[in-house]
């Protein structure tokens, strides 16, 4: 069974910040058409944020709208709406980190394509921003991981490779990662056996194969 | 003597039409549909202002869409068009009456996913069509689907939610096939078919496609192509009587459509509507859900009109939703939420006649959901599968 692919935006919370004009009023309402609960706001106060999952602003307001991330890397997923395709305009949104645009005149078309492209291009920029914070935990582990293969080719006299495959297979049995277990092999905490890790208290070691 | 009667005044409204082109003959039963309620507003005496209706005929052709559209509205002042059948067409010309602050009461069924402050939608949204006919479809014939279509958003929107619909179902689309509007050159796609054997065929072609399809279609059987297993139904949600009408008589049959409206609904409401519209057009003409949805928008405008006291295009918009009609299908009435129209889905099947038998009907008149955000792929399919009934099931079962 394949999950919903048609996208829904029913019960989706927003926050649009612009002033109350007719760009703000038929936004308002073409997002309540798509089943979404949409805060009004002037202007974005701290406690407007929590539990909002998309924040369309006027990006032509003279007063820039600030946001409680502080990079240009939102929350959550931003929408500028713009009037003037200036490259200062488009610049400044680009580099708040906005995941899509809605020119104004605001009319009812726009808005759920908008919305699309956040779907895909916020979610995608997250997971890519969680895959290489992965990648980077991995390369911060090197150091401890070839501590953790030293020591094993040591205790076991083992050649490079046949360490290796003896930390991943305990690994497996563990359901540890590498590093993780490269960690728990260098603190002591694991001492490693030729049937694979000693049994010993609780946490992780305790998961030891029989 | 007799004491002349004064003329009412009358209001122009532009019918966009395509009488001639692939789909001509759809599009001169829309008109004849729109001319009846024209005529029966001028007759009625509760109306105080009559229609004079302004015709544009573009052919099917997408440019001249545009260029009649601009002549409607810069040369001849008209606010109030009815028109447009496919969505193409519409998409062309929507720019137009956005600005010119004019409306458009667009009359056909469509794919959803649009919401236009300068269009009314009177035809039928994707939870009024599509979802219906999925639901009995998987029930009845099985989950392997072979879809065909003319080369355009209507038919890549409806495969992309049949798709999704018989996917969640545990099925899967066997093919999913376009061909250019018009082509009519389709042997390649009955052998594919055949080959196939899918539990039932689901088509988005319009005009001489359509026609093409059915008549190749019923060659085959004929042939004895099939050999001995099932022949597999074909299923649409733009199939009238009035291409039936147009195609072989030994092609009528069996074809199974999703509709608000079908000439054989018993009431008195349709029956006075098919002999007026019999007796103006001919004893063997035949209506369908386009002339029914051109006749409808001309009679609710004209109720919006009288409820405002004027033609003005925002009068009239903020007062249509508080204007409901009394239909041939029964009740319709514009939700004042998407400024689309509460309508009775109905199923019905072909017979040889070239009309429809009705299978399935619901109760009363279904909210339209043209973003389809109330939908849920389980719940709303289950509703309408003939081996899944529940108590709650807003349907009625004819046969």
């Amino acid at each position: 069974m394949k999950g919903a692919a048609i996208p829904v935006f029913r019960g989706r919370r927003v926050l649009l910040l612009h002033k109350a004009d007719r760009d703000r009023q038929v936004l308002e309402a073409q997002l309540k058409r798509l089943g979404m609960s949409v805060e009004c706001r002037d202007t974005a106060q701290a406690q407007d944020w929590s539990l909002i999952d998309v924040c369309f602003f006027d990006a032509d307001a003279e007063k820039r709208h600030v946001f409680p991330w502080g990079s240009n890397e939102p929350d959550i997923a931003l929408i500028a709406m713009i009037g003037s395709e200036t490259p200062e305009r488009i610049k400044w949104c680009l580099a708040s980190g906005v995941s899509s645009f809605l020119v104004k005149p605001v009319r009812s078309s726009g808005t759920y394509l908008a919305l699309m492209q956040v779907e895909h291009s916020f979610c995608q920029r997250n997971r890519i921003k969680a895959e290489m914070n992965e990648l980077q935990e991995r390369v911060k582990s090197r150091r401890i991981v070839f501590k953790a293969l030293l020591h094993t080719m040591k205790l076991f006299a083992l050649n490079e490779d046949q360490a290796f495959e003896k930390l991943r297979s305990v690994s497996m049995q563990q359901h540890l990662s590498i590093e993780a277990l490269s960690v728990a092999i260098v603190c002591g905490d694991l001492p490693l056996t030729w049937g694979g890790a000693q049994e010993q208290g609780d946490g992780p070691k305790d998961r030891s194969m029989h | 003597m007799t004491v002349p009667t004064t003329p009412k005044p009358a209001i122009p409204l532009g019918l966009l039409c395509s009488t001639t082109g692939t789909y001509g003959a759809v599009g001169q039963t829309m008109l004849a549909g729109a001319l009846l309620a024209i005529e029966e507003i001028a007759a009625d005496p509760q109306f105080d202002f009559a229609f004079e209706p302004v015709i544009a005929n573009p052919g099917g052709d997408l440019g001249q869409y545009v260029e009649r559209t601009q002549a409607l509205l810069e040369d001849r002042s008209v606010t109030h068009v009815i028109g447009c059948y496919t969505s193409s067409s519409r998409k062309e010309v929507v720019p137009l009456f956005e600005r010119a602050n004019a409306l458009l009461w667009y009359p056909s069924h469509y794919e959803g996913f649009e919401c236009s402050d300068n269009v009314i939608y009177v035809g039928s949204s994707p939870n009024q069509h599509i979802v219906p006919l999925a639901g009995y479809l998987l029930s009845v014939h099985g989950n392997q689907v072979y879809t065909i279509g003319s080369n355009y958003v209507w038919a890549w929107e409806s495969n992309r939610v049949m798709r999704d619909i018989v996917e969640t179902d545990g099925g899967r689309l066997l093919a999913e096939r376009y061909v250019p509007v018009d082509d009519v050159d389709l042997d390649w796609v009955i052998e594919e078919i055949i080959a196939l054997k899918p539990d039932f065929i689901f088509t988005t072609l319009i005009g001489a496609s359509t026609r093409a399809l059915l008549n190749r279609y019923a060659q085959a059987v004929q042939r004895g192509d099939f050999g001995e297993g099932p022949v597999p139904p074909i299923s649409s949600c733009n199939l009238s009587e009035t291409e039936l009408q147009a195609v072989d008589p030994q092609a009528r049959a069996g074809h199974l459509s999703s509709s608000v409206y079908f000439q054989s609904i018993d009431s008195p409401a349709n029956r006075a509507f098919v002999t007026a519209y019999q007796a103006r057009n001919g004893s063997g003409s035949v209506t369908s859900v386009d002339t029914e949805s051109y006749y409808n928008a001309v009679h609710l405008l004209a109720r919006a009109i009288r409820a405002c006291g004027s033609a003005n295009v925002a009068r009239v918009r903020d007062a249509v939703g508080q204007c409901p009609f009394n239909a041939p299908q029964g009740q319709v009435r514009i939700d004042p939420d998407n400024y689309h129209t509460y309508m009775t889905p109905r199923l019905g099947r072909s017979n040889a006649a070239g009309q429809f038998e009705l299978v399935l009907s619901a109760e009363q008149p279904l909210k339209p959901d043209p973003y389809l955000v109330w939908f849920d792929a389980k719940r709303d399919v289950r509703a309408w599968s003939v081996d899944e009934r529940h108590d709650d099931a807003p349907l009625r079962e004819v046969k």
